[in-house]
C-alpha cells in the first residue's frame, strides 16, 4: 500500500485557502481597495456588475507595478508590504499577508493592467484559475487596474452559497463605505451596473460622512478628539437624541483599519450614560490610534477582529472620550415634565408565579396548532373584503398552550372583559378584572400580536387600506435602505404605506396604515427597514413574514404609551380574537393571569 | 394684605384659573395663585410657566399687599362657603387667615416674589376682534389641531392676519379646517401669521364668553385680553405647513346631505367600526348613501342608507350602476360634519384617494368655512 497522505498541489491548496480569504464578492472588493490604498493611490474607482458575481473592477492611480512584480504578485505569500517577521509589529499598511491576490486569482478570471511612474509602457496579465495565460506589454495610465470576472467559477459549492444580488451588494456597499470613511483624502467612485452610486471628492472626515450619509445625519454628530502618548481617539458620535434602534452605522477603526469589537461598542454606549435608553444605539465613527506593536490584527485573514495588549485601557479611554465629547457639546435634550415625574419603578416587587409560564415554555416552536381558537366564522367575509383569502400559515407559529393540559386561559372569553374594570399599570401593562381572577396584558406584546396577524393578512390578501395624508412626509434614506425599500414596494403598499420613490434616496409617504399611531410615521418607516435588515441577517425569515414581524414590532404601541380606556378595551377585544392571543410574534407571553384562588392562597385565606 | 369678599365670588374667579395650575409640577410655587391687592382691585395670577392667566375682581380692600396662596385648598374652602363673607388677612410671615362669622382657617402661603411673572412687552402688534368672531373661529378649527407633540408646527391654530382677510386654520395632517372672515378690516399695516398653541386656544375658549378681545403679539409672545381676563402665552415658534396647495380645486362631485342624518349615522357606525382605525365606507348612488362599518375581528357590522342628492357632478357618471365608493376614519368625518351649522351640508369629492371637502350648504355672511378630510385608500 502506498502512502495515503499527499501534499496538495498548489492550485488546489490555493483554492482551499481562497475560501478563507475570499468568501463572497465583498472580500474581493475589500482586498483590492486596500491594495490600492497601500499603493498610495488618491483616486480609486470600483465597478461592480451583478453584485460582483460577474465583474469587480478596481482601478487606481497608485504606484503601479513593474512587469516582474505584476506576475509575481499572484503567488501565494507574495507581498511588498513586509519582508521580515519583525515588520509584523510595525504594520502600517492595510494588507500584509500576501494571500489575497493569489486567492482571488485561483477562483476567477483576472485581468491586471499596471504601470509604474518610471516605466514607459505598462503590463497586462491575464490569469484563469490561478494560471497565468498571458503576460504582455500594453498601453495604460500609471496605476493599477484589476478586473475580477466570474468569481467562484471553478468552486461551484462556494458560488451556490452566495446570497441574492441585493444581499451581496449590501455587503459590498458596507465595505466600500467603511473604506471610504476612513480615507477621506482619497477620491472614491462606485459604479453599479454602470450607474454611479458614489462619486466622493477628496475632503475631510466630516465632509466625507456628510457625502455618504446625509446632511441631517452629519448635523447630528459631535466631534470626539482625545488622546495621550499611547492612545489617540478621534472621530464623531451621534447626539443622544439621534439614536437608532439597530446597531448600524457604527464604525471603529484601528490605525485606519475597520474592525468589530463588541466590548468596545459597549464602552461607547456606557459613555452616553443615561442619555440613551436601553435598546437605542448611537451612530459613531471612531478612529483609534495605537502603536501597532500593542495590538494584533493578524487574528483572522479578514482582519475584522483585533486583539489589544491592554483592552481595558482602550475601553476606559473610549468611554471617557465619549463622555467628554458629550459634555462639551450642547445637547438639547428635551425632557418634558411628564417624563421627569413618571412613576419610578417601585422597589417593592411582586413575586407572583406566572401561572401561564409552564404552558408556554413546555412546548417548542412548531407545535401544531389545534383547538383553543375562537370561531372566526364570518370574519373572513369583511365588507371591505380585506381578508379575502387568509392563508393560515401555521408552520411558523410559535408556542401554543396545549389544550389537553388544564389551561389557565380556558375561561377567558371576550365577554369576560366587557364592563369590567380595565386600567393601565405604569403605562406598560393593562390590568383587567375577569370572572375568575386578574389578567395582566403586556400592551406592547399584545399589540404586536394583533398587528402581526393583520399585516400578514394584508400582505397575503393583496388588498390594503391606507389613510391618505394631506401633507406627504419625506424620509431621507441611505442608498442601501432605498434599494431595500424599492424591493419591498408592493409589500409596503399592502401594509398601507403609499411610498413614492423620489431622487437622491428620498422617499415620500403619501399614505399610512390606518392603525399606526400618528406622529411617528417617518421614524417607524426607517425603523421598519432597519428591523427588516436585522431580521434578514439573524432569522432568515420569509420576506413577508419578516416584514410583518418588523412592522408589528416597530409600529406597536410601546411600553410608556398612555392608553385611553377605549383603546385598552379595543386592544383586549382584538387580542382575543387573534389567532394566537397568548404569545407575541417572538414567542413571549402577552397575557398572564392570576386567579382569585391563587391570590387567596397567597393571603392565606382558605 | 387684608380684604373681604363673598365666598361665591372668590370661588368663581379662582376656578377660572384652576385649569392652568399644573397638577404635578416640578416647581411647587406653581401650585399657588398670586394675590395682588391694590385698593379695591384684586388681581389673581396663575401659571404653568408656558401660559399665565390673570383675572381681576373687585373686593373690599383694607390693606394692599401681595402673597402666593395654595390654590387647591383655597378653592375648596371658598366653594363650600359660597354665601359667607370672607375676611382674608395675611401677616408678614405669609400666613393667611380666613375668617367667617363663625369660623377661622389658616393656610401657609409663599412669598409673592417667588412667583414667576409674565413678560410685559410694549411694542406688540395689536388687533381687536369682536367677541363673537374670536371664540367662534377658534372653536371651528381647534378640533383639527394635531395632538401628538412631534409635529410642532401643526400643534396649534394658525391665525393669519391678512390685508383684508382673517384666516384661522388647523390641521393634523389627516384633515384641515379653515375659516375665513372676508370683511375683516385691519387697523394697521400688519400682515402676520402666528400659531396659537392648542392649550392656549382651549383656555381662551373656556374663559371667553363672546367678549370683545384685544390680541397683542409678536413672533414669540401672545397676550389676549377680554373682560376681566388676561392670558399670556408663548406662540409656536415654527412655520405652519403650506396648506393652500393641498386643498383640491377640482372636486367635481358635490353631494348634499342632511347634517343630522349623516352625523347620527356616523355615530352608530362608529359603534361597529374597528376602535382603532374607525374606518367607515360610503357607497354613494345618485339618490342615496350607504354607510357601512365593520370589525371582523369581533364580528360586528353595521350599515344604513340615508338620502342624498348630487348638486353637481361631471355628468357622464351613472352612480346607480357604479356607485362612488370612498372610505374614511369616521371620527374625522363626524368632527367635520358636526362643525357645520346648516341643516344640510355639502360634501365634494374628486376620487376615492383625494381629499373630500365639507362645507355648510350656505356660508354665513362674509365667511368661508371648509373642512378637508383625507380618505382611507382601499386597494
Amino acid at each position: 500500500m502506498g502512502s495515503c497522505i499527499k501534499i496538495l498541489p498548489l492550485s488546489l491548496s490555493n483554492k482551499i485557502a481562497a475560501g478563507e480569504v475570499v468568501n463572497r464578492p465583498e472580500s474581493v472588493v475589500k482586498e483590492l481597495m486596500e491594495n490600492s490604498i497601500d499603493a498610495k493611490a488618491d483616486s480609486i474607482t470600483v465597478i461592480i456588475k451583478d453584485a460582483g458575481k460577474s465583474l469587480i473592477q478596481v482601478s487606481d492611480n497608485g504606484s503601479g507595478m513593474s512587469e516582474d512584480d505584476a506576475v509575481l504578485c499572484f503567488q501565494r505569500h507574495s507581498t511588498s508590504k513586509i519582508t521580515s517577521a519583525e515588520d509584523l509589529d510595525r504594520i502600517k499598511t492595510l494588507g500584509f499577508r500576501g494571500e489575497a491576490l493569489a486567492s482571488v486569482a485561483s477562483i476567477s478570471h483576472v485581468e491586471l493592467k499596471t504601470k509604474t511612474g518610471d516605466d514607459e509602457v505598462g503590463t497586462l496579465v491575464r490569469i484563469e484559475g490561478g494560471e497565468v495565460k498571458t503576460a504582455e506589454k500594453t498601453n495604460c495610465e500609471k496605476g493599477t487596474s484589476i478586473a475580477v470576472k466570474n468569481l467562484f467559477y471553478n468552486t461551484p459549492g462556494r458560488r451556490n452559497f452566495l446570497k441574492s444580488n441585493q444581499t451581496e451588494f449590501r455587503h459590498i456597499y458596507e465595505t466600500f463605505v467603511r473604506i471610504a470613511v476612513s480615507n477621506p483624502g482619497i477620491e472614491f467612485n462606485l459604479f453599479v451596473n454602470d450607474d454611479p452610486v458614489f462619486e466622493l471628492k477628496k475632503s475631510d472626515l466630516f465632509q466625507r460622512i456628510k457625502d455618504i450619509f446625509s446632511d441631517t445625519f452629519s448635523d447630528s454628530l459631535i466631534e470626539v478628539n482625545q488622546g495621550n502618548e499611547i492612545i489617540k481617539i478621534n472621530g464623531y458620535i451621534s447626539k443622544p437624541n439621534f439614536t437608532k434602534k439597530s446597531k448600524q452605522d457604527q464604525f471603529f477603526y484601528l490605525n485606519g483599519r475597520f474592525f468589530i469589537n463588541r466590548t468596545l461598542n459597549f464602552a461607547v454606549y456606557s459613555g452616553y450614560d443615561d442619555l440613551i435608553e436601553k435598546g437605542d444605539y448611537p451612530s459613531f465613527f471612531l478612529f483609534i490610534e495605537i502603536n501597532p506593536s500593542k495590538t494584533d490584527v493578524n487574528v483572522h485573514p479578514s482582519k475584522m477582529e483585533v486583539k489589544f495588549e491592554d483592552e481595558s485601557a482602550v475601553f476606559g479611554m473610549l468611554r471617557s472620550s465619549v463622555r467628554e465629547a458629550l459634555k462639551k457639546s450642547d445637547i438639547v435634550f428635551n425632557v418634558g415634565f411628564d417624563n421627569t415625574i413618571k412613576f419610578n419603578d417601585t422597589t417593592e416587587s411582586f413575586h407572583f408565579t406566572q401561572p401561564g409560564k409552564k404552558e408556554f415554555s413546555g412546548h417548542g416552536i412548531g407545535t401544531s396548532f389545534s383547538g383553543n381558537r375562537q370561531s372566526k366564522s364570518g370574519n373572513i367575509h369583511s365588507i371591505f373584503e380585506a381578508s379575502k383569502e387568509f392563508q393560515e400559515d401555521k408552520k411558523d407559529e410559535p408556542i401554543v398552550p396545549d389544550p389537553a393540559e388544564p389551561n389557565i386561559f380556558s375561561h377567558t372569553k371576550k365577554s369576560e372583559t366587557e364592563g369590567f374594570n380595565v386600567w393601565q399599570y405604569q403605562y406598560k401593562y393593562i390590568m383587567c378584572q375577569t370572572e375568575t381572577g386578574l389578567m395582566i396584558i403586556d400592551q406592547h406584546a399584545a399589540h404586536e400580536r394583533i398587528l402581526y396577524e393583520k399585516a400578514l393578512m394584508s400582505l397575503n390578501s393583496q388588498s390594503y387600506f391606507s389613510q391618505q395624508l394631506l401633507l406627504p412626509i419625506k424620509v431621507n434614506l441611505t442608498k442601501i435602505d432605498y434599494v431595500i425599500a424599492q424591493s419591498l414596494k408592493d409589500e409596503f403598499r399592502n401594509l398601507g404605506f403609499i411610498v413614492n420613490y423620489l431622487k437622491d434616496n428620498i422617499v415620500e409617504l403619501s399614505g399610512l396604515p390606518s392603525d399606526v399611531k400618528p406622529g411617528k410615521e417617518n421614524k417607524i418607516f426607517q425603523e421598519l427597514i432597519d428591523q427588516y435588515k436585522e431580521y434578514e441577517l439573524k432569522l432568515n425569515l420569509d420576506k413577508r413574514d419578516n416584514l410583518a414581524k418588523s412592522f408589528a414590532c416597530r409600529s406597536a404601541i410601546k411600553s410608556g404609551d398612555k392608553l385611553q380606556y377605549q383603546e385598552m378595551v379595543g386592544l383586549i377585544d382584538n387580542l382575543f380574537s387573534s389567532q394566537m392571543p397568548f404569545v407575541c410574534p417572538h414567542g413571549r407571553p402577552t397575557v398572564i393571569r392570576i386567579t382569585t384562588d391563587e391570590l387567596d392562597k397567597r393571603f392565606s385565606r382558605s | 394684605m387684608k380684604f373681604s369678599v363673598k365666598g361665591d365670588k372668590l370661588a368663581e374667579y379662582l376656578s377660572k384659573l384652576n385649569s392652568v395650575i399644573p397638577s404635578r409640577s416640578p416647581l411647587p410655587i406653581l401650585d399657588n395663585i398670586l394675590f395682588d391687592l391694590k385698593g379695591n382691585e384684586l388681581k389673581l395670577l396663575a401659571s404653568d410657566l408656558e401660559i399665565f392667566i390673570r383675572t381681576t375682581l373687585e373686593v373690599e380692600g383694607k390693606k394692599d399687599g401681595r402673597v402666593a396662596i395654595p390654590a387647591r385648598r383655597l378653592l375648596d374652602i371658598s366653594r363650600t362657603l359660597t354665601s359667607a363673607s370672607l375676611s382674608v388677612e395675611v401677616n408678614d410671615k405669609n400666613r393667611i387667615t380666613i375668617k367667617t362669622s363663625n369660623g377661622k382657617y389658616t393656610i401657609g402661603g409663599e412669598p409673592a416674589e417667588d412667583f414667576p411673572s409674565p413678560e410685559e412687552k410694549s411694542d406688540l402688534h395689536t388687533i381687536n376682534l369682536d367677541g363673537h368672531t374670536f371664540k367662534r373661529y377658534l372653536s371651528k378649527t381647534i378640533h383639527a389641531v394635531n395632538t401628538d407633540e412631534l409635529r410642532r408646527n401643526m400643534s396649534g391654530v394658525l391665525m393669519d392676519v391678512n390685508r383684508n382677510e382673517l384666516k384661522f386654520v388647523a390641521t393634523d395632517g389627516f384633515r384641515l379646517a379653515k375659516i375665513i372672515k372676508k370683511d375683516f378690516k385691519k387697523q394697521s399695516e400688519i400682515e402676520e401669521k402666528i400659531i396659537i398653541p392648542l392649550k392656549t386656544g382651549q383656555h381662551i375658549m373656556k374663559l371667553n364668553n363672546n367678549d370683545d378681545s384685544n390680541i397683542e403679539f409678536d413672533d414669540i409672545d401672545l397676550k389676549v385680553s377680554f373682560s376681566d381676563v388676561e392670558i399670556y402665552s408663548k406662540l409656536i415658534d415654527d412655520s405652519f405647513p403650506s396648506y393652500e396647495n393641498v386643498i383640491p380645486k377640482d372636486n367635481d362631485k358635490i353631494l348634499k346631505v342632511s347634517k343630522i342624518l349623516l352625523s347620527d349615522s356616523l355615530k352608530r357606525a362608529l359603534i361597529f367600526a374597528d376602535v382603532i382605525t374607525k374606518r367607515v365606507r360610503l357607497e354613494i348612488k345618485s339618490g342615496s348613501m350607504e354607510i357601512k362599518a365593520d370589525n371582523p375581528e369581533i364580528v360586528s357590522e353595521g350599515e344604513e342608507t340615508i338620502e342624498c342628492t348630487f348638486v353637481s357632478n361631471s355628468g357622464s357618471e351613472d352612480f346607480d350602476k357604479s356607485p362612488f365608493v370612498i372610505a374614511f376614519n369616521a371620527s374625522y368625518l363626524l368632527d367635520a360634519v358636526s362643525q357645520m351649522e346648516t341643516e344640510e351640508i355639502n360634501i365634494s369629492f374628486g376620487n376615492s384617494s383625494k381629499a373630500a371637502i365639507t362645507t355648510p350648504s350656505k356660508q354665513a355672511d362674509n365667511e368661508d368655512f371648509i373642512e378637508l378630510i383625507m380618505p382611507v385608500r382601499v386597494g
